[in-house]
């Protein structure tokens, strides 16, 4: 059993490594995206640098004095390094055809003009940087810095910041579907084909189709800007509510979203268990149980619910990834700060943020990958009659 | 051993049957095909029938609606007709889609009353004219205007009324408040109206010149207060105080009489400035209320009257050590709520418009009863104008305006003339906008069905290509089995391990927003479960005898592969993919509405021939911008509800064609 846990991580890790890799070079082969302001530049560059994805070099005025590139300057000696002078050393760096990206100190008030020097930077082939950004990965967990979203921050510090919220709304979520689904799907299961199931099933059967942006916009609009029953204001907010909102505004904007991301969950989970314990109701073992003297109770609560409640672990385990994943969209319209709306942000900006992009693709691909074997893990512990990796006999 | 055979004659044997042709016994029954029973199976559930003419009508509607829309309602070129609410032909006249909007909560204009028949005031407003919401009083629908009151201390020009008050902050004694730039004549009075204050307090009444000289001093320093005009004299029942007074220490009406005594030589203007109300008191967070500050000519009419709003909007004055809030209270905000009549109003008569005498004459030659329908305002004079009775583009002639000769020598004038709304906007009669107009004037409905088209279409094509790609991987994956398998089963896994949104975004960066991107974005990993299903029927037939006899019999691979395994899941591969295309369908509307979709006026190049498309993702979002206006909820809840239907019933017609392409469910109720 824990072999079998262990060759599957193994997988995932080569998996996890094959799909970052190809993210990599996909993103590489697209024009890169450098802060534009000069100050955040000039950092990044900085940090590039540190990270070892290009090599710095460093000219004195001297050196420049020293003819070291130009071949005939005569008069540059105690002025500053002007931007002709960075054109006309960029020209003589594009003769050796390499592609250089000139930086000086010129904008920088605190340094004097004797002092200025023209930085140099070159990136250093990608297949070499590959290698520098898994030693960084590996070694100090630094994913770079972000370069739209927080320019210069570092992209995990970046997204850690969103999971509060995305876990946040996920989990309620998740828990209140499992009571609603669960009360609903049994009752449907022992009522079957009574008024109350056909209700349900039809009223269930919407919440499916419902799309989810649009319950919540929808949502938004009667309970976050309607004036509902002559109220003077809007029940719930329309908007999600910052850090220093009071803690009602705060706790009554965990409504609309959680509410539009719990239908369609509610509803599945109540079919499944009502497909699940409907079959289980009319098998032998329970028929031997009502034989036996146990009264219908006891006989769906020992015998048929335990085996028709198998499947919903995995089944949850798999809601709860589909949902960290599928939450961007609610987020993106409700102003939730969560992880996909960074995503979409980072996307979506002025210029995009790769070194987000690629920590975000890292996290996510290891979370369905990791609750994928959580999954399949999770019928074998809770229905012993499977077991996961024994080899056919 | 007896070896003998014994021999029996042919008369021992009786023949029978024969005389009898031996057939094959009929079936009782009608042999039935695998369809006809799987129709059998679908049309026994009436919900399916439903569900299934719902699908077809929208499949009709939006193959036929953007080929049937003549003129194209769906380019913003329309921007007069913007946020035309749904009307519909027959429901109109039972008051629901009957192109009325209700708006509820809207600002009225104290100087528009309604009046009744006899012109009387009926004590009601009517709304406020803006120019982003132009609801023009001829237009509301007679008796459903409302008001209703609400009281406020917004500093709005709505709220009417009410007082300012003056808050001290807790730590200071003072808080001082200036007028905008007035004018106060010598002599002139300043009345004031004190609601209430607090006791021990005090409120002085200061003029602060324009052109103020604080000699070197800064004017923050309150100190500063010495330099502006404090010469006022109370006045009392016609007395007045023979000293100069200033102050106010209780509640009431006070009259200043302004004073001053310019000094030899002083040669400042101490008419043009400030109005300065000085509030002082010990007590923390002390009030006073002001109703009105007028200033009045001697005569006591009022030549500036600051009260409500324009009292809300004296500033506060930044003095070192000072502090205070000046803030309303009690003001009144009359609302109204109304419905409008928007085809009536934009459909409206336009009024003194120049008519060519050209184009008057093609309008009347288009229009040939037109000149009998003259009715002219003097018979004797033709150039006091003319009225057409009748539905008629030129409603009346009200003038002809002076002309001049033109460069070919003819004598060229116009008329003036007031033409019918839906001539001028292009229409022959008044329009039915079936699902209203958006933003920018374009037809909703036909946006509706072009949407649908789009999506539907992007359906087909991922379909298909779903499964050519997944059925061949599958077969081959599950037919030949082993190592083979092993890799291209590894190989799904690794395609499918990546987050959408990564996928997502590394073709947004590639090609940006479009087909491309949503074909690609579909079909990436969706193939991977026709795959899926494709292996494991495989799996299931490979071993099967039939097979084997087939292989023994010389076939090769590819007779076993499409003749003999793969029609066994044709079926199931079928009904999965259909299953698939609602979902589909809404990633492609969350993908638009996410801005990675088709936008207005985005064409659909397919190599061979381009289609306009657009999405309801587009529509929707666009709805999402302006939900919160009065009127037009519609551009979000019908695309939401074609969605919805479309889902819905998309759902149960994969589900019922999902029942009757199983045949272990025959003969099962």
């Amino acid at each position: 059993m824990l072999r079998y846990f262990f060759q599957r991580l193994m997988w995932v890790f080569i998996v996890l490594v094959a799909v970052l890799t190809t993210t990599y070079v996909l993103y590489k082969i697209q024009p890169s995206s450098p802060p534009t302001r000069p100050a955040e530049k000039a950092t990044w560059l900085k940090s590039q640098v540190g990270l070892g994805f290009m090599e710095e070099e460093i000219l004195t005025r001297g050196e420049i004095y020293e003819g070291k590139f130009f071949k005939n300057d005569e008069n540059i000696f105690g002025q500053k390094i002007t931007r002709e002078m960075q054109e006309a050393i960029y020209a003589n760096y594009k003769y050796y055809k390499i592609d250089y990206t000139i930086w000086s100190d010129y904008d920088s008030p605190s340094v004097t003009n004797m002092n200025r020097r023209l930085l140099i930077y070159r990136e250093i082939p990608i297949m070499v940087q590959y290698g520098k950004w898994v030693k960084n990965v590996v070694t100090k967990f630094d994913w770079g810095p972000s370069t739209n979203i927080s320019i210069n921050e570092k992209a995990t510090t970046v997204l850690n910041r969103s999971f509060p919220y995305t876990i946040g709304v996920n989990l309620i979520t998740t828990l209140i579907e499992i009571p609603l689904g669960l009360f609903f799907g049994i009752l449907c299961a022992i009522k079957k084909d009574s008024i109350f199931d056909n209700i349900i099933n039809v009223v269930f059967m919407v919440f499916i189709s419902l799309p989810g942006f649009v319950v919540i916009m929808l949502l938004m609009k009667w309970f976050g800007s309607d004036h509902l029953f002559g109220l003077s204001h809007p029940l719930l907010p329309y908007q999600w509510q910052s850090s220093d909102a009071p803690t009602k505004q705060k706790i009554l904007a965990y409504f609309i979203p959680v509410i539009s991301l719990s239908l369609g969950g509610i509803a599945g989970l109540t079919r499944s268990v009502r497909a699940e314990l409907s079959e289980g109701l009319t098998q032998d073992y329970v028929l031997l149980a009502r034989t036996k003297g146990l009264s219908k109770q006891q006989a769906i609560n020992r015998h048929a619910l335990r085996i028709a409640l198998t499947p919903l672990l995995p089944g949850l385990i798999f809601s709860f990834a589909a949902l960290l994943g599928g939450a961007g969209i609610t987020e993106q319209v409700y102003g939730i700060p969560g992880a996909g709306r960074v995503f979409l942000q980072a996307i979506q900006g002025s210029q995009p943020d790769y070194n987000v992009l690629m920590y975000d693709t890292a996290l996510f691909s290891f979370l369905g990958l990791f609750l994928g074997i959580l999954m399949d893990m999770s019928y074998s512990i809770i229905d012993p009659r499977i077991r996961m990796g024994a080899k056919n006999e | 051993m007896n070896n003998e055979i014994k021999q029996y004659s042919d008369e021992l044997f009786q023949r029978v049957q024969i005389n009898e042709k031996i057939f094959d016994q009929k079936f009782e029954g009608k042999p039935r095909s695998f369809l006809a029973d799987a129709m059998l199976r679908f049309v026994k559930n009436k919900i399916n029938i439903v569900a299934t003419s719902i699908v077809f009508v929208m499949v009709v509607l939006s193959f036929l609606v953007p080929l049937l829309t003549t003129r194209d309602f769906t380019s913003a070129n329309n921007a007069k007709l913007q946020y035309m609410p749904p009307r519909v032909p027959i429901l109109e006249n039972f008051g629901i889609l009957d192109g009325k909007v209700k708006v509820n909560d809207f600002p009225t204009d104290s100087n528009k009353p309604e009046l009744d028949k006899e012109g009387n005031p009926t004590g009601r407003y009517y709304p406020l004219f803006e120019n982003i919401n132009k609801y023009s009083s001829e237009y509301i629908v007679p008796g459903s205007l409302e008001n209703s009151e609400s009281i406020g201390g917004v500093k709005r020009p709505e709220y009417v009324g009410g007082t300012n008050y003056i808050r001290l902050l807790a730590n200071t004694d003072a808080h001082s408040i200036l007028s905008p730039e007035t004018r106060l004549v010598f002599l002139q009075r300043v009345e004031i109206v004190v609601d209430s204050m607090d006791p021990d307090s005090t409120l002085t009444l200061l003029f602060k010149p324009k052109n103020i000289d604080y000699h070197g001093l800064d004017a923050k320093d309150p100190a500063s207060f010495q330099y502006y005009r404090s010469e006022f004299k109370l006045r009392e029942n016609g007395e007045e105080s023979e000293d100069y007074i200033n102050t106010i220490t209780s509640p009431g009406t006070y009259l200043f009489r302004y004073s001053f005594v310019k000094e030899a030589g002083d040669e400042t203007d101490y008419n043009d400035g400030q109005l300065c109300l000085n509030f002082e008191s010990p007590i923390d967070k002390a009030r006073i209320d002001i109703t009105s500050v007028n200033i009045m000519s001697s005569d006591t009419t009022v030549v500036t009257g600051f009260s409500g709003y324009e009292l809300s909007q004296w500033s506060g004055q930044s003095i070192d050590g000072y502090g205070g809030d000046f803030l309303r209270a009690n003001a009144i905000f009359t609302s109204c709520s109304f419905t409008y009549d928007k085809y009536a109003a934009i459909f409206a008569p336009v009024p003194n418009q120049n008519l060519a005498e050209s184009k008057y004459l093609e309008i009347l030659s288009k229009n040939p009863d037109m000149e009998e329908a003259i009715v002219y305002n003097d018979p004797d004079d033709h150039s006091k104008g003319w009225v057409f009775e009748g539905e008629w583009p030129i409603i009346e002639i009200t003038g002809i305006s002076p002309g001049a000769v033109g460069p070919d020598g003819v004598y060229h004038f116009s008329y003036k003339a007031t033409l019918r709304g839906t001539y001028v906007l292009g229409f022959d009669i008044m329009p039915y906008f079936l699902f209203g107009t958006d933003s920018a004037g374009r037809d909703l409905f036909a946006q509706v069905w072009l949407s649908l088209r789009t999506s539907l279409l992007l359906g087909v094509i991922v379909s298909v290509i779903n499964i050519i790609i997944g059925v061949i991987w599958g077969s081959i994956s599950g037919y030949y089995g082993g190592a083979v398998d092993f890799s291209m089963e590894r190989f799904c896994e690794y395609l499918g391990s990546f987050p959408g949104l990564t996928v997502l975004s590394i073709l947004y960066l590639k090609w940006g927003a479009g087909l491309l991107l949503m074909l690609v974005y579909l079909t990436y990993s969706g193939w991977i479960g026709v795959a899926g299903i494709t292996r494991i029927q495989f799996y299931r037939y490979r071993g099967r005898e039939y097979v084997l006899a087939s292989r023994t019999l010389g076939a090769k691979d590819s007779r076993l592969i499409f003749k003999h395994i793969l029609p066994n899941g044709i079926g199931i591969i079928i009904t999965r993919t259909i299953l698939s295309i609602p979902g589909m369908i809404l990633t492609e509307a969350s993908l638009s509405y996410l801005n990675f979709g088709f936008g207005h006026g985005t064409m659909l190049d397919f190599g061979l021939f381009k289609l306009p498309g657009l999405s309801l993702g587009v529509i929707l979002f666009e709805g999402q911008q302006v939900i919160t206006k009065p009127g037009v909820f519609y551009l979000v809840m019908i695309p939401a509800v074609v969605i919805i239907i479309l889902m819905i019933s998309f759902n149960l017609f994969g589900n019922a064609l999902r029942d009757a392409m199983n045949p272990s469910l025959r003969g099962q109720e």
